[in-house]
């Protein structure tokens, strides 16, 4: 280094002065996120011709072809509850998972605009675009009730239960957002690649299909899979008042855990080169 | 207390040509290598800026592109992380870099007000009742409602400009805000930097208008390929900074590539540089009188060389307050071999008390700055009325009875 001409230090901030300015920053990124992900559900659909029903058009959709094929054609087993709601059910909570993680891949990448101007944590971007998708989410929960109303299906009051469940998934969903997120950044197929692993992932959990009665081996394949685990319980609960598999359970939570920090951390490394990638 | 510093601060970028940047070619990469790969290439775009912005201070930052002005920004407004050294800024921000403030395309006008305004911190309530005002300096009332995407660029950079100095920012940062817009719109904005300067913001400004740097901000820097290499009083980095171009372009002001620049040396030498006026004295001159800036000229080649003379009539703070141009005129001059005067006349200078200074330049004939005098010569002139301000025009009082 050069000889000094002046030396200007950084001052440090007393430690309350440090936290107060922290929470302060805290409520405005937990602000702009809610901006973003509203923004974003809002302009998604605002502008296309048929709305929001979107949202509900496409689950309904795919219900309605696959219900054709598995149910109609193969015959698919679902034990105590009609086809169509189970596979309507599999497939509401499984597209929020599948939705989120295409959104939050190009959060990042996306946004170029935005992130080479102005300074806030990137890592508002994916969390935001999941939020979108939560919204999503709300809205075709609607349809599923109103199938579970028109088949007449009872509902367990185990029900409740799903919104843990619901928060394990979302964490899990987190974490791999913020690593497809940052990654997405340096490899632009990422995309491609993430719709191809969604694709084959889905038919590794039992959305479609109900793995009562398949091979012990099997079950266990497709419930050692987190979002397997996580689905299969969040249907007993909310049919059958007890779950099949509890100990799965513990390895999705351990997925869970592991899947958010690991994508948190890879997260925060690849941040300081978004800038000068893009 | 709004301050900035910069402390030692080095940024490096690695200028890999054969990253991957798609998971096809990681993978191709894994293949053994057939051949040595590419050497990783450093590339220093800042080494070692110090700065310390006091509150309510202006810096101007000057230099040719590709110098690292606008990374230092993008530091500064911390969309980038220094690779060493620190950074410390306190205060509320609001950066304009490139054109535009950070736009999301979908978003319309309107929308992306807030989304800016959320992002610096401010309320929704806050936004909306200063909405009517952004509207109105951008003047685009129309558009405010239509996606981003759709705006042309000017209409961007308005709304830009208009959002990030209505969020009552403590340290404005403006790069090259000026490149865009029209002439009357850069005006207003120059008017509003100004305006909130006044009033207690430390401004930032990265400027290829030399003399707006020079009128506007308490401080320049210029930076020079990463390098800091004078920081001072606008007027003096300025000047240092125009010697260092003299020879290259002057009509594309620093768009040369600056390393490699074979300088063009001027076949003519000045003798000396004189003030006459029909005025009492020669340095103290009344105003209103007849002014001459003669120059004599020698050129000791065989060969008439033909070029451009601009002097520029400055007060001693840099105000401009008369341009003359023999290259915006289209009046080439020529200099036959042997001495001769040129001299610039003005039948009457209206100026008001004071001291003044004439700036020169010397251009060849595609307008290159070949050298440069500032000042070049300087005069004192006495206002016999008893006017204020800058002029001192003859005037009459008249009352009618309606």
């Amino acid at each position: 280094m050069s000889a000094l001409k002046m030396k200007p230090a950084v001052p440090k901030r007393s430690v309350a002065g440090r936290v107060g300015h922290r929470l302060r920053d805290l409520a405005r990124w937990l602000e702009l996120m809610r901006n973003l992900a509203v923004r974003d559900v809002e302009t998604r659909y605002k502008r296309s011709l048929l709305g929001l029903y979107w949202a509900l058009i496409n689950p309904l959709v795919i219900a309605a072809i696959y219900g054709f094929v598995f149910g109609v054609i193969f015959h698919a087993t679902s034990g105590s509850i009609p086809y169509p709601v189970f596979l309507l059910t599999g497939i509401t909570f499984w597209n929020f998972f599948a939705n989120s993680l295409m959104s939050a891949t190009v959060s990042i990448s996306g946004n170029a605009a935005l992130l080479a101007k102005l300074y806030f944590p990137r890592v508002v971007l994916p969390t935001a675009a999941v939020l979108a998708r939560t919204i999503d989410f709300l809205f075709s929960l609607v349809i599923l009730i109103v199938f579970i109303l028109i088949y007449h299906v009872p509902v367990h009051w185990t029900a409740l239960w799903v919104l843990p469940l619901l928060a394990l998934q979302l964490i899990f969903t987190f974490g791999i957002a913020y690593m497809l997120a940052a990654l997405n950044v340096l490899y632009r197929d990422m995309n491609q690649l993430i719709a191809l692993l969604i694709l084959v992932w889905m038919y590794f959990a039992p959305v479609m299909y109900s793995i009562v009665g398949a091979k012990p081996v099997i079950q266990d394949i497709v419930l050692m899979n987190p979002m397997g685990g996580i689905l299969q319980a969040e249907r007993d609960l909310i049919y059958t008042g007890y779950l099949t598999e509890p100990i799965f359970l513990w390895t999705a939570a351990a997925w869970a855990g592991l899947v958010f920090i690991g994508g948190l951390a890879l997260f925060k490394r690849v941040e300081p080169l978004f800038s000068e990638v893009m | 207390m709004a301050h900035v510093i910069v402390d030692h601060v080095w940024k490096q970028f690695q200028l890999r040509h054969d990253r991957a940047d798609s998971v096809g070619n990681l993978l191709w990469q894994m293949v053994p290598r057939r051949r040595p790969r590419t050497e990783v290439r450093p590339f220093w775009a800042l080494r070692d800026i110090n700065l310390v912005m006091d509150q309510g201070l202006s810096f101007g930052i000057i230099g040719q592109n590709g110098s690292g002005k606008s990374t230092l920004l993008k530091i500064l407004s911390r969309t980038m992380l220094p690779t060493r050294g620190a950074i410390d800024v306190s205060g509320r921000v609001s950066a304009l870099i490139e054109l535009g403030a950070g736009f999301h395309p979908d978003f319309t006008g309107r929308e992306n007000v807030f989304l800016n305004a959320s992002i610096l911190g401010i309320r929704r309530r806050e936004i909306e009742a200063k909405m009517e005002g952004i509207i109105d300096f951008a003047e685009i009332p129309d558009f405010m409602d239509t996606p981003v995407k759709y705006y042309s660029s000017g209409m961007q950079a308005r709304l830009g400009f208009s959002v990030a100095t209505a969020v009552d920012p403590e340290i404005l940062i403006v790069d090259e805000v000026l490149a865009v817009g029209d002439e009357a719109f850069q005006q207003k904005c120059m008017d509003r930097i100004f305006r909130m300067k006044r009033e207690g913001v430390s401004i930032l400004l990265v400027s290829h208008s030399l003399d707006s740097i020079e009128r506007l901000m308490d401080r320049a820097i210029w930076i020079n390929q990463g390098v800091m290499r004078a920081e001072g009083v606008p007027r003096d980095v300025v000047l240092a900074y125009r010697e260092s171009l003299l020879g290259q372009s002057a009509i594309d002001d620093g768009d040369g590539g600056g390393k490699a620049v074979t300088r063009e040396r001027a076949p003519v030498e000045m003798v000396e540089a004189g003030i006459e006026s029909s005025g009492s004295g020669h340095e103290r001159i009344a105003a209103g009188s007849r002014l001459s800036i003669a120059t004599r000229w020698n050129n000791a080649s065989a060969m008439t060389w033909t070029g451009h003379l601009e002097l520029t009539i400055r007060r001693p703070d840099g105000l401009e307050i008369l341009g003359v141009s023999s290259l915006r005129e289209g009046k080439p001059l020529r200099f036959p071999p042997g001495t001769q005067t040129i001299r610039l006349s003005i039948a009457e200078l209206w100026l008001g008390s004071g001291r003044y200074e004439v700036d020169g330049a010397l251009l060849n004939e595609e307008g290159r700055r070949l050298q440069l005098w500032q000042p070049l010569v300087a005069f004192q002139i006495q206002s016999l009325g008893h006017t204020a301000g800058l002029l001192a025009l003859p005037h009459t009082w008249n009352a009618e009875a309606p």
